[in-house]
């Protein structure tokens, strides 16, 4: 029958289009395909839709690993339960954190224990300690020799220093949570351009921000200093902020919430759209962008998989007006 | 792309279970659905390259009932059902954002349940080009097969994927389900 041969055919081209290989031939071919029948082009709208929404199956991988096609049925279930799971969102907890420590990581920190080893063995230090860097959308957790753990997020870059006066880390980028081990004798510093956070026993993160730092502690106490030795104390729940005035400080927060990235979740809390962009484009390499300057009024809230931009994007698109195109790598955001 | 084509696409299309419901429910012969879809679909697209809908849905349905009738006035056999009213069967309803995000997770669901009932090679290779994202040749590489046999198969696959959708329209998606028993 017609139809269904013009089905095949769009089913064809859709392939071919999105083969890697597409010639300018190709192009003239499909186009005088496309131009030549309308009810081709309803073949090939209909199936190209269908293309573009099979992105949505991304929100349903979870961590079924790289190459590892769900059995039969599989699917279905994931996509039921996520149905229950976004209506009551409010209250959820993920039982199974999202990453878990990749292979190499025990190989690290091996190879952390291998070098402290060799650093003791030498007088002098070699290097100025050890390096770790997590590339865009990686967390990588880290076993320290003094038994601290340190969670690196996205795109972050310290090193680690460990001495017998003093534990140092030095930020250079990105954000970061640190599991201290008790011990008054070494004090814990994380450095970030001549700002320094101090620990001695307790759970908090740093990020850095372009030319401040922002502090969540999840249990203990941390002193947090500037350069110019104005400080504060924070404690369990506390959250601070340098700024040019000095360091605000914000007490009571639900900090499991703020450093929910380490189980691969952001959550927003009627923010700002270009916020929960730029906190997002941290993410992934595809950058969202915002072209009206309109859409900067609207407020959204919710939680979202730090590696599935996808879900976000529909949200906005099925949930608000919203229009979401791809433009070379960058995804544009403008008014419907 | 054209404007038309991105119009039809994002305003027509997502219409498409509740229409083919509508189909089911006022066509005996259920297997002249698909060539009504797209002769609907047709006239919709002619009308609105002339001029666009100010009410798309309801536009949409208009011309199903139209279509209808006018096959109807032609066949032999009188169906009865064929003037079955879309607004009382609550296909009409605003496109409020509630309702448009409910028809968003139902989509996902119906595409997600069409996939569960795919052969393991359409699963596997609508899988490895659209979840995990590799190119053609990356999936040739792994699954050690010419790019060619990626390229047909993919196709194939696409056309199952939306063979098994349409086949299985009729039955409520498991989000309804879902929705009763948390109320």
């Amino acid at each position: 029958m017609n139809r269904i041969a013009n089905e095949e055919a769009a089913a064809r081209w859709l392939a071919r289009r999105n083969s890697g290989h597409w010639s300018s031939g190709d192009e003239a071919e499909f186009t005088a395909w496309l131009e030549s029948s309308i009810a081709h082009r309803m073949a090939y709208l209909q199936l190209h839709s269908l293309w573009e929404r099979t992105a949505g199956l991304k929100a349903l991988a979870h961590d079924s690993g790289r190459g590892v096609v769900p059995r039969a049925g599989v699917l279905l279930t994931r996509a039921t339960q996520r149905v229950t799971r976004s209506e009551d969102s409010s209250r959820e907890t993920d039982s199974s954190p999202r990453w878990r420590q990749p292979r190499y990581t025990r190989a690290i920190a091996a190879g952390v224990t291998t070098l402290a080893l060799v650093a003791a063995l030498l007088t002098f230090s070699l290097s100025r300690g050890d390096r770790y860097v997590t590339a865009i959308g990686a967390t990588q957790t880290v076993s320290l020799q003094d038994g601290s753990q340190v969670t690196l997020n996205t795109d972050t870059s310290l090193r680690v220093e460990l001495t017998d006066a003093e534990r140092r880390i030095q930020l250079s980028r990105g954000e970061a949570f640190f599991s201290v081990a008790p011990n008054k004798q070494r004090p814990f510093v994380v450095e970030i351009d001549g700002k320094r956070v101090t620990a001695v026993g307790t759970q908090f993160s740093v990020r850095k921000l372009e030319n401040d730092i922002m502090v969540v502690v999840a249990e203990g106490v941390v002193r947090v200093e500037l350069k110019d030795h104005r400080d504060a104390t924070l404690g369990t729940g506390d959250t601070a902020r340098s700024n040019v005035a000095g360091i605000s400080v914000t007490r009571g927060q639900d900090a499991a919430e703020l450093l929910s990235w380490r189980e691969g979740w952001i959550r927003f809390d009627n923010i700002a759209l270009s916020d929960a962009v730029a906190e997002l484009n941290r993410y992934t390499p595809r950058q969202i962008r915002i072209r009206d300057s309109s859409l900067d009024n609207l407020h959204l809230s919710g939680k979202f998989r730090t590696n599935n931009i996808e879900s976000f994007l529909e949200l906005l698109e099925k949930g608000f007006s919203v229009s979401v195109q791809q433009q070379d790598e960058d995804i544009v955001l403008s008014k419907r | 792309m054209n404007e038309l084509d991105q119009w039809f696409t994002a305003t027509i299309l997502p219409h498409d279970t509740a229409l083919v419901r509508y189909l089911h429910r006022a066509w005996r012969n259920t297997a002249e659905i698909p060539d009504l879809c797209q002769e609907i679909y047709i006239r919709i697209y002619q009308s609105a390259a002339r001029r666009k809908p100010d009410s798309p849905k309801s536009f949409l349905f208009a011309t199903a009932r139209n279509l209808l009738a006018d096959r109807a006035r032609h066949e032999s056999v009188v169906m009865i059902d064929y003037m079955h009213d879309p607004d009382a069967l609550g296909v009409l309803r605003d496109d409020l954002s509630p309702e448009h995000q409910h028809e968003a997770r139902e989509d996902l669901i119906r595409i997600a349940a069409a996939f569960d009932r795919l052969p393991e090679s359409f699963r596997e290779i609508i899988w490895l080009r659209r979840v995990e994202g590799l190119s053609q040749k990356e999936v040739a590489r792994r699954l050690d097969i010419k790019e060619g046999t990626v390229e047909s198969r993919l196709g194939r696959a696409l056309l199952a994927l939306s063979h098994s959708i349409a086949e299985n329209v009729t039955e409520p998606a498991c989000g309804e389900h879902l929705e009763e028993h948390e109320a």
